[in-house]
């Protein structure tokens, strides 16, 4: 496909460049454009991560030996507490699909913006105000949250700490969540391109489809859910209190009927920016297209009948258990299909190693050491014992961390040159990964041991016999940081004087590299006549 | 990490060691071939890509077999389930509670106490409830966990077959002091376990003190050894040498004497050696209370004990007898004096008396002190004797014009 998409006069700086009686601030926070609030969504969530990954570091340096005291216990119980808010809910959900989704999903499916761009404003305006609200919680009333992110009554009930605000910040998320899904779902359904079929979607479009569906059904409980905490806590309605014919298992229900599809809001866009990276670097069409797209679908449905294998411990019936195990594994399938999928697409493919397929590769790697371990955690009885343990903590931080962290990364490095029109240093940032695949594992594998040996989590002190793991672990805290804090420096410096891009450094074939880099506001300058698939790759460019 | 020889661990061990296996081979699979391939079809060895998008039969291989083996997983994790939930018929039921934050445990005579002692080889059946938020009762040596949920009971089962202590966790955040929210399963002889219940709550602080070796430096009768005799303990006051010299008397009361058995006490006793090692962790909460009730010359058995109690209670959880400020006020000095509390949103001073402490018992939420958060729970099940005695405690902590 040639290079039709440039406009006569447009400036270099495509979309990044304001009009010269509109910039400033003002021509960011109000732009309707899908791409400007892509970058605002992406500047909000890298921001809030960073003060996540402070946190966990203090958590770490303070478990670094038994007994230490550099926070008191009610201090370490706010960190844990206001570290998982912050990463789920403004990091991690709203992470691939707010950044990534807005900027991309009209570019894919060519598009000049997404359905609603200003009910798109609005749903950032929203995560801005469900941030403040947050951040609000954290600094007034009677001290930070101390209930961990997932808020169990009675507990939550009866604590005196600000949680009535935070609770109000997880409502206020939960909307900007649903408007983005809605966004989405609409504009893949009414404003693809001519020739835009089903078919012809690339698979981080497929992704977002699923991931957008889950959204608009899942969010709304979360929603009624933590209204009903702060309904206790303020009119004390005793919902929750057996004491007054109230049942705390009600609230786990509830919560976890969002919290675990949830997961897949947070894994499925990542799966699709993996799907969408690796043909590119083998030089070869994805394998299994259809069932890739179909297994986003099927990870978003049966996922969501799988809540309750969070609470094999909590005292629900044995047959529930015996339910909801069995679900949990058929939903282990897809996934599995998913990296089979990609296995088979670098099999026979002509592959070039760059820093957007290592941190591809990494995300397989890791994501399969926390699907596998996943299993044992699906297992009713091997669940009972790691439950609420290390092991659970070590298992989530790698399919959350090593999964959608990883993927949100690739997705950095892939479109980068897209959204800025340079390169950042790819020795670097291959540099970068090693030392950031290192971290990770030096940090959360020994929790799989330490869980197995028995230590819960989420407790401010432990007993010698784990003195050893968390040593490690802190350890490993600090390469981590390390490889961060080398990764965001290169793309920073990329951003101020990376060398020129060119409109398709990668070969790519997705529309996004039709257009001059970074793209121009008003995308297309006129919608494209789509005549091939995503993954149909003109004869070799790279070797020009 | 495995404590136990019982089958239930054997179970939960093979479902584990299975999936697991099964996992290691795949993810050795995975990352093999991602590395072979994009070494071996590197674009400079394989500069020009096969043409192919799918394989029907390697998709059915592939969809298949997983299947099978995350059924066989399945399976597996839940006949080790039903091991864990099937509770034998002849259980010996212990009845589990948890409260912020420490558990007790209730034997069918009504005897309680800190710690989980079980007799070998015989299965024990626990009933947990909690007394205020969600708590999780947690093993790890005999992999049960189960929640402790308030207005519900929980049930879990365990069978020893080694003699040894084993690590109770809660794993259920529920505040503050979730951290230390420990406990242990005492595993004993079968016939150690029926005299242990045959003594009832009072023990013999006697036999406890030759049990640990007390009695070779510590004379009952008043002669010097090498360290003071413990005779007539009550009422007299020691007098400490600090390290750098200086001196400074202290009563003799339950503190200290816990204090001192630890190698706590700050300082030596004068006119003997610093020689008396530190029995930190060794000797168990009721053992050692059984001996500093006889020290003190109480009674096993007759009065209800206060100290006790309050330990049992979890009332130390919140409220400390050395003057430090936990989530309550601090049980030192607060008898007899003026506090004060808020009563219906304005301040007013009361006076900490007998009946003061009874109204705080039966409805916490009442009068709350100032500058403290309103959490305390109720504690309906108190008996009156009880209270007297926690009121008796209170006040042997009190103001010195009203002890003793």
């Amino acid at each position: 496909m040639s290079l039709t998409g440039i406009k006569a006069g447009a400036s270099p700086r495509g979309f990044l460049s304001s009009p010269q009686d509109a910039g400033g601030l003002r021509s960011w926070i109000f732009s309707t454009d899908h791409k400007r609030i892509g970058l605002l969504y992406l500047a909000c969530i890298l921001t809030l991560f960073a003060a996540g990954v402070a946190l966990g570091l203090i958590m770490r340096l303070k478990l670094i030996t038994p007994g230490n005291d550099l926070l008191a216990p009610q201090t370490y119980n706010a960190v844990f507490t206001v570290h998982g808010v912050i990463m789920i809910f403004l990091v991690v959900i709203p992470s691939i699909p707010a950044s990534f989704g807005n900027i991309l999903l009209p570019l894919h499916i060519g598009a000049e913006d997404v359905s609603f761009p200003r009910l798109n404003l609005f749903s950032w305006w929203l995560y801005l105000t469900g941030a403040v609200v947050a951040l609000v919680s954290i600094f007034t009333g009677s001290g930070a949250p101390d209930t961990g992110w997932t808020f169990y009554v009675p507990f939550s009930e009866r604590t005196t700490t600000n949680v009535s605000v935070a609770v109000m910040a997880v409502f206020i998320l939960g909307f900007s969540s649903i408007l983005t899904g809605l966004n989405f779902i609409t504009t893949i359904h009414q404003l693809r391109a001519p020739g835009m079929t089903w078919r012809r979607l690339s698979l981080f479009v497929w992704s977002l489809y699923a991931t957008a569906w889950v959204q608009v059904l899942a969010t709304p409980i979360l929603g009624i859910t933590v209204l009903l905490v702060f309904a206790e806590r303020v009119l004390n309605l005793g919902l929750f209190d057996p004491g007054r014919g109230g049942d705390p298992l009600l609230y786990q229900h509830l919560f976890w009927i969002y919290s675990h599809p949830a997961v897949y809001i947070m894994i499925l866009p990542a799966m699709g920016v993996i799907s969408d990276i690796i043909p590119v670097f083998a030089r070869k069409r994805i394998f299994g297209y259809n069932m890739i797209a179909f297994s986003s679908l099927t990870i978003a449905s049966v996922g969501s009948l799988v809540w309750a294998h969070h609470m094999f411990t909590s005292g629900m019936s044995d047959l529930a258990v015996l339910v909801f195990s069995f679900l949990t594994f058929i939903v282990a399938v897809p996934s599995a299909i998913k990296i089979f999928n990609w296995l088979s697409t670098l099999y026979k493919g002509s592959i070039i190693v760059e820093p957007p397929l290592l941190f591809t590769l990494g995300f397989i790697w890791m994501f399969s050491v926390g699907g596998l371990t996943g299993l044992i955690q699906g297992a009713a009885g091997a669940d009972i014992h790691v439950h609420d343990t290390y092991f659970i903590v070590a298992h989530f931080h790698y399919v959350i961390f090593g999964g959608t962290g990883l993927g949100m990364f690739a997705a950095m490095h892939f479109w980068f040159p897209k959204i800025f029109g340079r390169m950042y240093n790819r020795r670097t940032a291959a540099a970068a990964f090693w030392i950031i695949l290192l971290g990770m594992n030096v940090l959360y594998f020994p929790m799989f041991i330490l869980g197995l040996m028995g230590m819960p989590r989420r407790y401010y002190d432990y007993p010698a016999q784990f003195a050893q793991g968390q040593l490690i672990s802190t350890v490993g805290s600090w390469i981590l940081a390390m490889g961060l804090a080398l990764m965001f420096y290169n793309l920073y410096a990329g951003v101020r004087r990376g060398a020129a891009a060119g409109p398709n450094p990668w070969g790519a074939a997705t529309l996004e590299w039709t257009l001059p880099s970074p793209p121009p506001s008003g995308n297309f300058a006129e919608i494209p006549e789509v005549e091939k698939g995503p993954y149909d790759f003109a004869p070799d460019p790279r070797h020009d | 990490m495995n404590g136990q020889a019982v089958n239930v661990v054997q179970s939960v061990d093979r479902t584990f060691y299975f999936i697991f296996g099964t996992s290691a081979v795949i993810l050795f699979l995975i990352a093999l071939a991602t590395i072979y391939f994009v070494i071996r079809y590197n674009h400079k060895r394989h500069p020009v890509p096969a043409d192919f998008d799918h394989n029907t039969l390697a998709e059915i291989i592939w969809t298949a077999v997983p299947t099978l083996l995350v059924l066989a997983m399945f399976y597996y994790g839940w006949q080790s389930f039903r091991a864990l939930r099937g509770i034998p018929e002849d259980a010996m039921e212990v009845k589990v509670v948890g409260r912020m934050w420490s558990w007790s445990f209730e034997y069918a005579d009504g005897r309680t106490g800190p710690i989980l002692v079980v007799p070998l080889g015989k299965p024990v059946k626990l009933a947990i409830t909690s007394k205020d938020v969600i708590h999780g009762f947690y093993v790890p040596a005999f992999r049960v966990k189960i929640d402790a949920v308030p207005g519900m009971t929980t049930y879990a089962w365990l069978q020893a077959d080694r003699p040894g202590d084993y690590e109770i966790y809660c794993t259920v955040y529920c505040g503050l002091e979730h951290a230390k929210m420990l406990s242990r399963v005492h595993a004993v002889s079968p016939e150690e376990f029926e005299s242990w219940l045959a003594q009832g709550q009072g023990r013999d602080g006697k036999a406890l003190l030759e049990k640990h070796d007390c009695l070779g430096c510590h004379a009952l009768d008043g002669s010097k050894l090498v360290g003071p005799s413990l005779k007539d303990l009550p009422g007299r006051q020691a007098t400490l040498v600090e390290t750098d010299g200086r001196e400074r008397q202290v009563a003799i009361d339950e503190a200290y004497l816990k204090a001192a058995i630890v190698g706590d006490k700050g300082g030596r006793v004068k006119g003997f050696e610093p020689s008396m090692p530190s029995y930190r962790g060794q000797i168990p909460p009721e053992e050692l209370q059984a001996m500093v009730d006889f020290l003190l010359g109480r009674q096993p058995g007759k009065p209800l004990d206060g100290a006790k109690l309050a330990e049992e209670q979890g009332c130390l959880g919140c409220h400390s007898t050395d003057g430090s400020i936990l989530v309550g006020p601090s049980f030192k000095g607060l008898f007899g004096e003026k506090t004060t509390v808020i009563d219906q949103g304005r301040e007013v001073e009361v006076l900490v008396d007998a009946d003061f402490v009874k109204e705080v018992l039966a409805n916490p939420g009442k009068r709350p002190a100032k500058g403290f958060d309103p959490v305390m729970p109720t504690y309906p099940d108190l008996t009156p004797e009880q209270k007297e005695a926690l009121v008796g405690y209170l006040m042997s902590l009190g103001h010195e014009k009203h002890s003793h």
